[in-house]
């Protein structure tokens, strides 16, 4: 417990310190936004805000998951490892892209089949490095199983996991992508959603099949509490990160952030053992990226729209919601989703006969 | 565990539909806020509609009555009470806010007037908690300061009294500092009610009567308390969806002395009473910067913020409207990580 309060206070403080000099270095660089010609046109004041906040979020929460290790001699464990590696090296794809980006000027990055191609080498490195690292009960971070809020139904092999989890990864890091765009939307969305994993770690670790085995709905997973370490940690970073990326923002997360936060919902999804419920707790992200999908499967098909634009928030902004209220609404909806699946997740606790 | 959920849902739908029929309402009867002259440049919100906490009181009393009807639950003293509490000072709240509008002055109730009115319905609460046992004899509170359970000697009725009487006057008032930016108060009451229902639900896990444990809480109805937050909460988030910036309908001090209200009476009831400035730290933090103006000013004749409450001290720095409120919900959701992380950490064995 002690882990996850210095974890998050130390990426906290980096994060809130840390922005404001990275604001002043990348804006005196040159790193700023380049805005898509297509968006909203009230949207072109934008240009020049410096991007790549994200770097900040992903040092800000791998010192904080070290230094709160180094400060209480907890052991790391195989599963915080490897979800914070599995952010940093998405966040390593997303900074090449937006890199690139900056260096011609242009607001397309990496082309689309080698970010894909970057996202799919990161993730199944991670899907195949989940399934080994024993702990000392022989529990790995996962196994080659579908999740809802355990795991269900028979092993699928290894070949059809690592697809899974490839294509898992590949679609919340380009969800939480689709999100960003707004001021504070997709950092807000994702700190109440990592929120709410501090909470389902805390939950796994108090009714650990190895501290309580007796009991019949005991939880199946390694090293819940330091899942609950990195989810606690990059909270704080995003908090941090947060302050100045309020609405108006002062620096925004970039690809580098979007994809690294959408690699760390993921990868904690995969070693809660909860791939299906985080559907349901990052529901926004989900009907944003759907929004997407209909919007240019309709087009294709009929060739008309159905939004004014997608992704959603901007169809919104067409109808004339102020920016703010669409952030703010959009906030609320992701902490509805959230009510929704804490609400699932508990209840088939209490369900099981104990 | 469904009670809690239905009642949430209730009253979300009720202040999320409701909310925008009270605005045509409200605005065709002229029931718009007058700003207050010596505010910040605010005079573009004259005429937005005002009371709209009349919608979270009745959503969040339809929701919890409805909640325990579809669900057959019984309903237990303390969450009654509570929001007997919510519902008497949100009527204290609705006279300030329509003698303000019938005036056309943004002065309502002459504050004497306003706060013998939180002190008679805070005195009546005070007393009423220390009554009506259930089954175990526990009442929904005794009187005993409380910080995450009740501690030290029985203090006496009569100071008890003055005590709640002093803590529902100042939450009620440090929430009602707090409004004055869109959304900030309701943002802000929304995470604290959150907390305290995930608090209602831990006290029933661990509750004395399902077992006994040397950490068990022996508070009484923990689960109708959470089923209380978790209305209150629907009903704020419903409204919040109107209220964010630029906000549509204000709350008005129906809305804010009635959110009070009730964090104070889950405070009580929760054995948590001095939690709550943990919890709720940035509305102490708002209040404190009012008191600390004024003090500095009648003692030095200098200022030591441009204007107090803080929000508008920060609004005159020239941070933008929303920037205040977005960093205000963050400081608000650090003191309530705090506060939960004391909560939890005092029940680790």
């Amino acid at each position: 417990m002690k882990t996850i309060l210095l974890a998050a206070g130390i990426s906290l403080v980096l994060s809130l310190f840390g922005t404001p000099l990275a604001i002043r270095l990348f804006a005196r660089r040159g790193y700023g936004q380049l805005i898509r010609e297509e968006g909203p046109e009230s949207h072109l004041t934008k240009r020049g805000t410096p991007t790549m906040g994200g770097t900040v979020i992903v040092v800000a929460s791998v010192a904080g998951y070290l230094g709160g290790h180094l400060l209480t001699d907890d052991p790391m464990s195989a599963s915080g490892l490897l979800v914070l590696m599995l952010m940093a090296g998405l966040g390593l794809v997303g900074f090449l892209d937006d890199f690139i980006k900056i260096y011609k000027q242009r607001s397309l990055g990496l082309r689309s089949g080698a970010k894909l191609a970057g996202q799919a080498v990161v993730g199944a490195l991670f899907a195949v490095l989940v399934l080994h690292y024993p702990d000392n009960y022989d529990l790995t971070p996962a196994d080659a199983h579908i999740s809802f809020l355990r795991d269900v139904g028979p092993a699928i092999g290894v070949v059809p996991f690592v697809f899974w989890i490839v294509l898992m990864i590949a679609g919340w890091s380009n969800a939480v992508n689709l999100t960003d765009g707004l001021d504070g939307l997709a950092t807000g969305s994702a700190t109440l959603v990592l929120a709410a994993y501090v909470l389902i770690a805390n939950w796994q670790l108090r009714n650990d099949c190895t501290n309580a085995p007796i009991v019949a709905h005991c939880y199946a997973v390694a090293s819940p509490l330091d899942l609950a370490v990195v989810a606690a940690a990059a909270v704080g970073a995003c908090f941090g990160f947060l302050w100045w990326n309020a609405p108006p923002a002062r620096i925004f997360m970039g690809d580098t952030g979007s994809l690294a936060l959408g690699g760390v919902l993921a990868g904690l999804a995969v070693c809660t053992k909860t791939q299906l419920l985080l559907v349901i707790l990052g529901g926004l992200f989900v009907i944003i990226t759907l929004s997407v999908i209909i919007q240019v499967g309709f087009f294709k098909m009929t060739g008309r729209r159905v939004f004014r634009m997608a992704p959603l928030q901007h169809h919104f902004e067409l109808l004339g919601w102020a920016e703010t209220t669409v952030v703010v609404r959009f906030w609320l909806v992701c902490g509805l989703c959230i009510a929704l699946g804490l609400g699932i997740f508990y209840v088939e606790w209490l369900q099981v006969p104990g | 565990m469904k009670t809690i959920l239905i009642a949430a849902g209730i009253s979300l739908m009720l202040a999320l539909f409701g909310t925008p029929l009270a605005i045509r309402l409200f605005t065709r009867r002229g029931w718009g806020q007058p700003i207050r002259e010596e505010g910040p440049a605010h005079q573009t919100k004259r005429g937005t509609p005002t009371m709209g906490g009349t919608v979270i009181v009745v959503a969040s009393l339809a929701g919890y009555l409805a909640g325990h009807w579809l669900s057959s639950d019984p309903m237990s003293a303390s969450g009654l009470l509570i929001l007997m509490l919510m519902a008497g000072l949100g009527l204290v709240g609705f006279l300030d806010d329509f003698i303000k509008i019938y005036r056309r002055t943004s002065l309502g109730l002459r504050s004497g007037a306003k706060l013998a009115g939180q002190a008679v319905i805070g005195a009546l609460f005070a007393i009423e908690v220390l009554r009506r046992p259930d089954g175990y004899g526990l009442t929904p509170a005794d009187d005993h300061f409380s910080f995450l359970r009740d501690f030290g000697p029985s203090i006496g009725l009569l100071v008890f009294v003055i005590w709640i009487v002093i803590m529902i006057a100042g939450t009620s008032n440090a929430v009602n500092l707090t409004d004055g930016l869109d959304g900030l108060a309701t943002g802000a009451t929304v995470q604290v009610l959150a907390a305290y229902a995930l608090i209602g639900i831990w006290q029933e896990r661990n509750d004395c009567t399902n077992f006994l444990a040397p950490q068990c809480y022996a508070v009484r109805d923990p689960l109708d308390i959470a089923v209380v937050a978790a209305a209150v909460a629907g009903a704020c988030f419903g409204f919040l969806w109107w209220n964010a910036p630029p906000a549509r309908i204000i709350m008005g001090d129906t809305g804010s002395l009635a959110l009070g209200g009730v964090l104070a009476g889950l405070a009580v009831c929760t054995k948590t009473q001095l939690l709550l400035p943990v919890l709720g730290g940035l509305f102490v933090i708002i209040a404190m910067s009012v008191i600390i103006q004024v003090g500095f000013f009648k003692m030095t004749g200098h200022r030591v913020f441009r204007m107090a409450p803080l929000q508008h001290h920060f609004e005159l720095l020239g941070w933008a409207e929303t920037t205040i409120v977005v960093r205000f919900w963050l400081v608000c959701g650090l003191c309530i990580a705090l506060g939960l992380g004391i909560f939890y950490v005092q029940w680790l064995p």
